[in-house]
C-alpha cells in the first residue's frame, strides 16, 4: 500500500482529504503543519507522496517543500493543496520543488486521478 | 473631520476613531467566533458523514456476503431440484417394477386356482374308481370262493380311491389358503385394498416427489428474490457512498471560509492599528508619513477579497493541467485558470 503524508492545519481538511485517500486504497499519515511534517521526515518517514497546504503556522507549505527536498524527500512527489491561486505562489512552489498545484475544494475522483498520475501503482 | 467653518474638531474625531477601533475589535472577535463555530460544525458534520461512510462500507461487505449466501442457497435449491427429478424418475421406475411384479403374481394366482379343475378331475376319477371297486366287490361276491382274492383287491382300490379324494381336497384347501394369503399380501380385496396396491404406492410417492419439487422450487424462487434485494441494496449503498464522498469534499468550504475570514481579521487588525495612527496624527503625535500604512491595510483587504473571488471561479475542481512536466499531462496549461496543475 502506498503511503501519503498529508499536511494541513485545518482538522476538517485533514479529515476530508484523508477519507478520500483512504477510500482510494492509500495509507495516510497526517501532520498539522510544515514543521511537524519536516520533523517526521527527518525522523525517517518515507512517504510515497506528500500533499501539503500552503498557508500554515510555524512552517508554510512552500518552505516545507524547500526543506524536505534537502532532508531526504529528493524525488518524492509533493503536491500543494491550497485555497491560494496567486501565480506568484505557484511559481514559488514550483521553484521550491513542488510537483503540482491543486486548488481547494477538490473532489475525490479528481484528487485520486492526480495521485495515480504522480505515483505509479497507487 | 471638519465643521462648516473648516475647523477640525480633534476631540470628537479622536473619540470617534477610538469608538471605531472598539467596533473593529468587536467585529474581529465576532469573525473569530464565526470561524470557531463553523469549524466545530464542519467537524461535526464530517464526523457524522464519516460514520455513515463507515456504515455503508459495512453494508457493502454485508451485501457481498449476502450475495455469496444467496448463491449457495440457489445452488442448494438447484441440487435439491435435480435430486427431486432423479427421485421422481427412480420412483416411477420402481413403481413400474412393483406393478409388473404384482401383475405376474396375480397371474400366477390365477394359474394356481386353475388347478382346482384338475383336482375336480382327480375327484371324479376317485369317485368312478370307488364305483368300479364297488362293482368289483359285488362281482367278487358272486364268484364265491374264487372271487375272494379279487374282493380284497376291490377293497384296496376303493380305499385308494377314498385316499385320492381326500388328498385332492387337502390340495384344494392348500391352494385356497396359499392364494388367499398371496392376495392378502398384495392387498387384493378387503379393507387394505387401497393401501397396498402399487397404484396407491405410486400415487403416494409421486405426491411426495411433487411436494419435494415444489419446496425446492419455492426455495429457488426465494433465493432469486433475495438476490434481487441484495443487488438493490448494493446499488443503494454504492450510491450512498458516492454521496458521502461528495459531502466530505463539500465540507472543505469550512477551511476556505476560515482562511478567508482569518485574512479579513488580519486586515481589520491592521486597519484598527492604522485608525490609531490617524488618531495620533489628529492629536499631533504622528506625522503624515505614518498615514501611508492605512493604504496598505486597504490593499491587503482588497487582495483578500479578490483572492476569495478567484477561488469561487475555481470552484469547479477537476481540471488537470501540466506546464511541460514529466507527469503525462492531459490538458495544456493556462496556469491561473486551472484548479489542478502539474509542473
Amino acid at each position: 500500500m502506498k503511503t501519503v503524508l498529508l499536511i494541513d492545519d485545518s482538522p476538517t481538511m485533514l479529515m476530508s482529504v484523508k477519507s478520500m485517500l483512504t477510500k482510494g486504497g492509500l495509507g495516510v499519515e497526517t501532520a498539522a503543519d510544515g514543521q511537524e511534517a519536516l520533523d517526521r521526515v527527518k525522523g525517517g518517514l518515507k512517504p510515497d507522496l506528500v500533499i501539503s497546504d500552503v498557508n500554515m503556522p510555524r512552517l508554510d507549505g512552500i518552505s516545507f517543500v524547500r526543506e524536505a527536498r534537502k532532508a531526504g524527500l529528493r524525488f518524492t512527489p509533493i503536491l500543494m493543496l491550497t485555497t491560494e491561486s496567486e501565480q506568484t505562489k505557484r511559481d514559488a512552489a514550483k521553484t521550491a520543488g513542488a510537483t503540482g498545484w491543486l486548488v481547494k475544494p477538490i473532489q475525490a475522483d479528481a484528487l485520486l486521478a492526480v495521485v495515480r498520475q504522480v505515483v505509479p501503482g497507487a | 473631520m471638519a465643521d462648516p467653518a473648516g475647523v477640525v474638531d480633534t476631540e470628537k474625531s479622536t473619540a470617534l476613531l477610538a469608538r471605531s477601533q472598539e467596533l473593529l475589535g468587536i467585529l474581529t472577535g465576532q469573525l473569530g467566533d464565526v470561524v470557531s463555530v463553523t469549524e466545530e460544525a464542519a467537524f461535526g458534520v464530517m464526523e457524522g458523514v464519516l460514520g455513515i461512510d463507515e456504515a455503508t462500507s459495512g453494508l457493502l461487505e454485508l451485501s457481498a456476503e449476502l450475495d455469496g449466501l444467496v448463491a449457495q442457497c440457489q445452488q442448494g435449491a438447484d441440487t435439491v431440484l435435480a435430486a427431486s427429478d432423479d427421485a421422481s424418475e427412480e420412483v416411477a421406475h420402481l413403481v413400474g417394477v412393483v406393478t409388473d411384479r404384482d401383475a405376474a403374481v396375480l397371474e400366477l394366482i390365477g394359474q394356481v386356482r386353475s388347478l382346482d379343475q384338475d383336482i375336480e378331475a382327480v375327484n371324479a376319477i376317485a369317485k368312478t374308481t370307488a364305483l368300479l371297486a364297488l362293482n368289483a366287490k359285488i362281482e367278487a361276491a358272486r364268484a364265491g370262493e374264487a372271487g375272494r382274492g379279487f374282493s380284497v383287491v376291490a377293497d384296496e382300490v376303493r380305499d385308494l380311491s377314498s385316499q385320492s379324494s381326500l388328498a385332492a381336497e387337502t390340495i384344494r384347501a392348500g391352494i385356497a389358503r396359499v392364494t388367499g394369503l398371496m392376495e392378502e399380501r398384495l392387498g387384493v380385496g378387503g379393507e387394505s385394498q387401497d393401501v397396498g396396491t402399487a397404484a396407491y404406492l405410486a400415487q403416494r410417492l409421486e405426491a411426495l416427489a411433487a411436494a419435494q419439487r415444489s419446496a425446492a422450487q419455492t426455495l429457488a424462487d426465494s433465493g432469486r428474490g433475495i438476490e434481487g434485494a441484495a443487488r438493490s441494496m448494493a446499488t443503494s449503498v454504492t450510491s450512498l457512498s458516492g454521496r458521502t464522498s461528495q459531502v466530505l469534499a463539500q465540507a472543505q468550504f469550512q477551511d476556505m471560509t476560515r482562511q478567508s475570514v482569518e485574512g479579513i481579521v488580519g486586515s481589520l487588525d491592521g486597519l484598527s492599528g492604522n485608525l490609531g495612527t490617524l488618531r495620533d496624527h489628529l492629536e499631533g503625535t504622528a506625522d503624515s508619513a505614518a498615514l501611508a500604512a492605512l493604504d496598505d491595510a486597504v490593499e491587503t483587504l482588497f487582495a483578500s477579497y479578490v483572492s476569495a473571488r478567484q477561488r469561487q471561479v475555481h470552484g469547479s475542481a477537476g481540471r488537470v493541467s501540466s506546464a511541460g512536466a514529466s507527469h503525462a499531462p492531459e490538458v495544456a496549461a493556462t496556469a491561473p485558470a486551472v484548479a489542478i496543475e502539474l509542473f
